[in-house]
């Protein structure tokens, strides 16, 4: 089954005013890194997942989710 | 003055767009050997300059030429997608070299080849398609 992470990196980074290379710089990982996550090419690490949400000031959970179709069902 | 994240980012640029010219390379100058090669000759210069090329750009090709930035850099410029990149790369080499080895053996019996010449064959389709596929998914990578 094909995984994907939606996120919400972008918006959240655009709302600061930052660029990917400024994220990349508070998080301690490469401008790649966050560019690949932020366009979903690449599904993040937890560590990696911590340190972008620890950066942006925000939760995991809020910052990434699954798609509805990935949601187990009870 | 650029900061280790400008500097990484730079130093993966540039091993991006290097990689799939050396991959390119490495296929046309095998061939160009290829089709010159004196076969039946014992030269062991020319064997060993082959075999120390086909040796470097191997290194370089599982290694992903990380040992090539400084080694502060290091950290940020062989980083989590940079290893998956290349994973995925020398994954398709392998392909390669298995599908070169099967075409190989099955024309064999109508256009015998030496040893020597389907080993050539295997080893430079095998690093080609390691070090375009690498490059490729380290310019998508990097956007």
């Amino acid at each position: 089954m094909a995984e994907s992470l939606a996120n919400r990196i972008r918006e959240v980074r655009e709302a600061r005013g930052w660029t990917q290379a400024h994220l990349a710089e508070r998080t301690g990982v490469s401008r790649k890194t966050v560019n690949t996550v932020e366009n979903g090419i690449f599904i993040p690490s937890v560590i990696v997942a911590l340190k972008l949400a620890a950066a942006l000031g925000t939760s995991v959970e809020e910052l990434f989710s699954l798609g509805d179709a990935h949601v187990p069902q009870p | 003055m650029d900061s280790d994240t400008e500097k990484a980012d730079k130093a993966s640029w540039g091993r991006a767009v290097a990689a799939p010219f050396l991959g390119l390379a490495v296929l046309l100058a095998h061939q160009g050997v290829f089709f010159n090669w004196d076969w039946d000759a014992v030269n062991f210069v020319a064997m060993g300059i082959w075999t120390a090329l086909a040796l470097g750009v191997l290194v370089v090709a599982v290694s992903g030429g990380s040992w090539l930035v400084p080694r502060s850099l290091r950290p940020l410029a062989n980083d989590d997608v940079t290893r998956a990149n290349r994973d995925k790369a020398v994954m398709r080499g392998f392909i390669a070299a298995m599908i070169t080895a099967m075409i190989v053996f099955v024309v064999a019996p109508f256009e015998p080849l030496s040893a020597q010449r389907a080993a050539h064959l295997i080893v430079s389709f095998g690093l080609a398609m390691t070090l375009l596929s690498f490059g490729l998914e380290e310019i998508r990578s990097l956007g």
